[in-house]
């Protein structure tokens, strides 16, 4: 059904989805020309750009210019780059661990009692990201919270290292975009029939099988947008890495925040962000080609 | 029937929070072998009971036996007991073979073992040809009975059915409810089936248990329950039933006299209910029968008199709705014997008639 729902206004297709596409040009379409535009441009030593085309921001991604001109293979970036698929991707199976059994436990509930649970689950994004990443900061220190509860409790002698490590990015970034993950598959689980886990049970399946043989599988469109939905932001998330991770080892976020504020290279951030899109549109294109195939049988 | 007891259910009490009591103190017993049906209106307690045997629920007090065994501890996985689910609860993302095979792999089965069995179970439930479907491209016929043949695979020692037929339309649940009663035979397994519907319940059943808020109130085979019911509930919600208010007035050979409200005074046979004091005297539409006064002399006794007030042709049968002098209502229904398209009421609107109660088809319960 491709009919507008609007049959009662006899507007022509293009006008009836004009505020639609007034807010993707201006918000979507605009601001990704002016970032395309400015990843061609040269840079200005004190910030923004020289109208003047240059593929220097491109060629640098990849490569390093020396002294005297040549350009020679250079994989720091592409590291960074990397660092920063594996760390988001660990971070959204983290999330899908953590998030699964509590989607699927709310779901069992009594209705009356959904509500409730699934506000304390947003409750802590009422906070704001930087104050709840620093709070990672105070658990994760030496003298924090975890480091003063084992040593406490005798299990540690002296303060583990907790803070600076990519650990501490894992667990900023997967506390971050925990509900992302959880609220899709709860609305996945709430729609299912639940007399099917019944049905299940009845068929001698234990706690385990039906969660793999049937919840699961009955998720999968919830778990497919919560991992989408955790893997981005992750991908792109420099205040976890920043505070958490230190700064001193870089995920792409924060490599492009760098290049627009203390690095003032525009084109190189523009340039990054760019290969950036279009790596995360790679994924999602191979992802969602194995996925239809799956899709179809329904 | 008289076969051993399987299931035993004692005393089983089970309430909600915030809502009245779903069970009151159910016992009852079923056979070996039987085809046990728990008949009530809804809300009546039928399905939670029938979710306390599956494991779904757990009873505040009671016990339930499977073969002389407290069930009640056991999770629904490790009971020997499958479950119809009122809307079939197939998996959709399974086909229909892998729905059927199910059961068979969670106990133990290799996956091409299991897939074997559910092939021939199909085969014979004549859904071969569906194996390789999802349950979603199937009619709701087809979808029942894949229901029933994945519930059959693991050869329950019990199966039980959540009001399996009410999903489908009329004709569909009269094919299907003579096939459940072939399978049972044939599969000699017990069924527990609960149905709102008195006619399922009557069609199908070797013994019916007719529940109301919470309790049994009466248990017995179809006929028994049909033609001898325990209380007034039993009474009015199994068919069609007239209550008329009377007074016991006396007893003699076997048979209550009974002062009905009108003045007549008829006799009723003594079943197990009241002895003296105020009653409602209780008979079906088919059981009356209707003459004209001047034909009566000869059949003086439970003679009641009234004014026809309503003629309803129902095919089959005619109704005729009569008042009697104190103005209680009696329905009775003729059978409509001549064809060839002359039917012609007997008696007119507003017509006197007389109305004779055989006495063994009366029955006198509490009012």
């Amino acid at each position: 059904m491709t009919e507008s729902r609007f049959i009662n206004f006899a507007l022509p297709p293009w006008l009836s989805a004009g505020p639609a596409m007034a807010v993707l040009l201006f918000f979507l379409a605009a601001p990704l020309c002016i970032v395309a535009a400015y990843s061609l441009m040269e840079a200005d030593p004190h910030g923004g750009v020289r109208a003047a085309f240059s593929s220097e921001a491109y060629v640098r991604f990849l490569f390093e210019r020396d002294w005297d001109g040549n350009l020679a293979l250079d994989g720091s970036y592409a590291a960074i780059f990397a660092r920063s698929f594996l760390l988001a991707a660990a971070a959204t199976a983290l999330c899908l661990l953590a998030a699964f059994p509590a989607a699927y436990c709310i779901a069992g509930q009594p209705p009356e009692r959904r509500g409730l649970l699934l506000l304390l689950i947003t409750i802590p994004f009422w906070a704001n990201l930087l104050v709840r990443t620093y709070c990672w900061v105070l658990i994760l220190r030496d003298s924090g919270l975890a480091n003063t509860w084992l040593s406490a409790l005798g299990v540690i002698a002296s303060p583990l290292p907790l803070m600076y490590t990519d650990g501490a990015i894992l667990a900023g970034l997967a506390y971050s975009y925990l509900p992302f993950m959880a609220l899709p598959i709860y609305a996945a689980l709430e729609k299912t029939d639940w007399r099917l886990m019944e049905a299940a049970r009845d068929l001698y399946a234990g706690w385990w099988q039906t969660l793999f043989r049937i919840a699961v599988p009955l998720a999968r469109g919830g778990i497919a947008a919560g991992c989408i939905m955790v893997f981005i932001p992750s991908l792109g998330a420099f205040i976890a890495p920043d505070l958490l991770g230190g700064g001193r080892k870089l995920m792409i976020g924060s490599l492009i925040q760098l290049q627009f504020s203390s690095s003032r290279n525009w084109p190189f951030g523009s340039a990054a962000a760019f290969v950036l899109l279009a790596a995360v549109l790679l994924v999602l294109w191979l992802w969602l080609r194995r996925g239809g195939a799956q899709k179809a049988q329904w | 029937m008289g076969g051993a007891a399987l299931i035993e259910i004692r005393g089983v009490r089970k309430s909600f929070a915030g809502q009245a009591r779903a069970l009151d103190g159910v016992s009852l017993t079923v056979r070996e072998n039987e085809f046990f049906t728990l008949l009530g209106p809804s809300g009546c307690g039928k399905t939670t009971l029938l979710r306390i045997v599956a494991g779904f629920e757990r009873p505040d007090s009671g016990e339930v036996l499977l073969a002389g065994k407290d069930i009640c501890p056991l999770p629904p996985n490790l009971r020997p007991v499958n479950t119809v689910f009122q809307n079939y609860a197939l998996f959709p993302h399974l086909t229909v073979l892998e729905n059927v095979a199910f059961g068979l792999e969670m106990r133990g089965a290799k996956r091409e073992d299991a897939k074997t069995q559910a092939r021939q179970m199909l085969e014979t439930t004549m859904l071969g040809e569906f194996g390789a479907r999802l349950p979603s491209q199937l009619s709701g016929g087809q979808q029942q009975r894949v229901a029933l043949a994945r519930a059959l695979a693991c050869k329950p020692r019990v199966l039980l059915l959540d009001e399996p037929l009410s999903a489908l339309d009329l004709k569909l649940r009269r094919t299907m409810r003579a096939e459940l009663k072939r399978v049972q035979r044939e599969t000699q397994i017990t069924f527990i089936f609960v149905t709102h519907d008195q006619e399922e319940a009557l069609a199908m059943s070797d013994r019916v248990a007719v529940m109301n808020e919470g309790r049994v109130r009466q248990i017995g085979e179809p006929a028994e329950i049909y033609d001898a019911p325990g209380d007034r509930f039993v009474a009015g919600f199994i068919g069609e039933t007239n209550f008329l208010p009377g007074e016991i007035t006396g007893c003699e050979n076997g048979f209550l006299r009974v002062l009905l409200g009108g003045g007549a005074t008829v006799a009723v046979a003594a079943g197990n209910g009241e002895k003296s004091g105020a009653v409602t005297v209780a008979i079906r539409p088919e059981r009356a029968a209707l003459h004209s006064p001047a034909d009566t002399a000869a059949n003086a006794e439970n003679i009641v008199t009234g004014e026809v007030r309503d003629i309803v042709y129902l095919g089959g049968t005619t109704r005729y709705d009569v008042v009697l002098p104190d103005g209680a209502a009696l329905s009775v229904s003729e059978s409509n014997e001549s064809g060839g398209g002359n039917y012609a009421a007997r008696f007119a609107r507003g017509e006197k008639v007389c109305a004779s109660l055989p006495r063994d088809s009366l029955r006198a319960l509490e009012r």
